[in-house]
């Protein structure tokens, strides 16, 4: 029942989690090396969408893609949209506000470069156990600080996700009914704050039972899952990855200083 | 019968089995206790039987009525469950408001509504804490307030998830009191508790889960006379189980085990039992 629910049911799911890491990185950093639009949308088409399609996590991914980008991409369009400074081409405008042809470039630029960003993240959401990553991380020799901060930040949807889901089971066991989406987000609206104060409460006590253990010292824990799967082709597609992303990095430089 | 599960089988969405053709029947009025160590599937057990898990294969009927074939909101008329965690289900801004959410949903009139609270704060002893928010109050209170939640909903059925956690001596015994008045109502209670002594005290019939299966089913008596590695339900030798490791011994109360190590045959939970034995074999015992 749970929303993100993580399993291995596809060859994506079981890939080494460092080389999925590494994946969702690289393609960000090459989303952010040119300022065009069209780049970070053929990474979203031609390698993103592809990897989620394989990975049988469309639908997920569309809907949690669409939750987290609307916001930020209709803040982006109605500002520089709007307000872009010192833009020429007007195309309509709405008191002293001027939606202009060079502010929707801006925007659609700077939402499909979030875009990338976003996608990629949920690329490692749906496709990774959170736990999986973590070992698989420590045992390559990362700080544990790293490594939890990483871990953190996957694990904060799925236990809000997990959380809002127990209060609605609750809710209904006390009669109430709930139907539909409406009805779902009817019962959780009034909830929202004691919902995310307690699905960051969940991390924060995890976080603290694992300093009790000592989580964090430098020595390098003992992992308790063994091995995880890995090859040759995983490793140099890793390689290759990486330097993606230094020559990304490689070309964004060289256009500003040149 | 008021619970009858059938070949219950479920396993979790992430492919971990957790129940296993798990079986029995429930009598109106009886006060049963599912045990067994962590994991063993005692949540999802009870979760099922209010319809917030339904069976991957088999049936759970509660009140001759399938589960699968009712909403958790409808089930909520006939089980009242309360859930192990109760930051789950607290969200009023006060203990009296959390404590009505349930029979306001149920239709209750007014005056039902009030009769039923008062009830159930009484009997949980937070009569005077109704004004006060859920979140001020400890972990064990909160629980209390979970479980007068339900309460105040009357249901025939009551579940609850590991009741004893958090809760010290004295609403331990507020608890104890209270399953005996439920009892004198006819409510049947069903309880999921890893605690020993409570479940000895308080139930007449003992459940033993272990790796989603019915390890032990009968009465406390039974159970407690029962050598460690029991025989399953059905008499027969559970030959996985066998084959995967060695059958739970769950602690009995220590008394009980004391009792055991002295060579006493009958079975002993209380310092009662206990000491009115120990006056039988040891005449120098003073009565008090
Ligand atoms: N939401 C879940 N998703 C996947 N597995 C679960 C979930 N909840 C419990 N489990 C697993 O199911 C088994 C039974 O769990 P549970 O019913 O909580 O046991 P108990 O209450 O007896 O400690 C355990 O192996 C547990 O890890
Ligand atoms: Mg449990």
């Amino acid at each position: 029942m749970s929303i993100l629910a993580v399993s291995d049911t596809s060859p994506i799911h079981r890939l080494n989690p460092v080389t999925k890491l590494v994946f969702a990185f690289s393609v960000t950093v090459c989303g952010f090396a040119h300022t065009s639009a069209l780049w970070p949308l053929a990474l979203l088409l031609l390698v993103l969408l592809p990897a989620i399609v394989y990975a049988g996590a469309l639908r997920r991914f569309t809907q949690l893609l669409a939750l987290f980008s609307a916001p930020v991409v209709v803040a982006l369009f109605l500002v520089q949209g709007f307000f872009y400074p010192g833009a020429e081409r007007v195309i309509a405008a709405l008191g002293p506000a001027r939606l202009s042809y060079e502010g929707l470039i801006f925007a659609a630029q700077t939402a499909l470069h979030i875009m990338v960003l976003v996608a990629s993240f949920l690329f490692l959401l749906l496709t990774t156990s959170p736990s999986r990553l973590m070992s698989a991380m420590t045992q390559r020799g990362m700080s544990p600080k790293i490594v939890y901060v990483i871990s953190a930040a996957l694990q904060i949807g799925p236990a809000f996700a997990a959380r809002a889901q127990r209060i609605l089971q609750a809710q209904q066991a006390h009669g109430l009914v709930i139907r539909g989406l409406r009805g779902r987000v009817r019962a959780l609206v009034p909830l929202a704050g004691p919902l995310i104060l307690g699905a960051f409460t969940e991390i924060g006590d995890r976080a603290a039972a694992m300093e009790t253990r000592a989580f964090g010292v430098t020595r390098r824990p003992t992992s308790l899952s063994g091995p995880l799967p890995d090859s040759t082709g995983q490793r140099v597609a890793r390689a290759v990855m990486i330097l993606c992303a230094a020559a990304a990095v490689a070309v964004n430089v060289w256009g500003v200083i040149r | 019968m008021i619970l009858s599960i059938d070949s219950l089988t479920y396993a979790y969405a992430n492919g971990t089995p957790a129940l296993n053709g798990v079986t029995f029947q429930v009598a109106a009025g009886e006060r049963v206790a599912v045990v067994g160590s962590n994991g063993a599937g005692k949540s999802t057990l009870a979760r099922h039987l209010v319809g917030i898990e339904r069976p991957t294969s088999g049936t759970v009927e509660v009140e001759g009525r399938r589960t699968d074939e009712l909403s958790i909101a409808e089930l909520a008329r006939s089980v009242g469950f309360v859930f192990q965690n109760p930051h789950d289900q607290l969200h009023a801004r006060t203990v009296a408001k959390a404590v009505e959410f349930g029979p306001r949903n149920l239709g209750f009139t007014a005056e039902q509504r009030a009769r039923a609270c008062e009830w159930a704060l009484r009997v949980t002893g937070l009569t005077h804490h109704a004004q006060d928010h859920p979140h001020h109050l400890s972990f064990g209170q909160r629980k209390r307030v979970a479980l007068a939640s339900v309460l105040a909903m009357d249901t025939p059925l009551v579940v609850l998830d590991e009741p004893t956690t958090g809760q010290d001596h004295r609403s331990l015994a507020l608890l104890g009191s209270l399953l005996g008045e439920l009892a004198e109502e006819g409510r049947t209670v069903i309880a999921v508790t890893h605690d020993m002594e409570f479940c000895v005290q308080h139930f007449e019939r003992v459940i033993v889960l272990e790796r989603g299966r019915v390890r032990w089913d009968g009465t406390v008596e039974q159970w407690l006379a029962a050598d460690a590695t029991a025989l399953p339900a059905d008499g027969s030798r559970d030959d996985a189980a066998e084959r995967s490791g060695p059958p739970t011994d769950l602690e009995r109360p220590q008394l009980t085990r004391l009792a055991r190590e002295l060579g006493w045959s009958a079975p002993v939970a209380t310092v009662d039992a206990f000491l009115s034995e120990l006056r039988e074999r040891t005449p120098s015992v003073p009565a008090n």
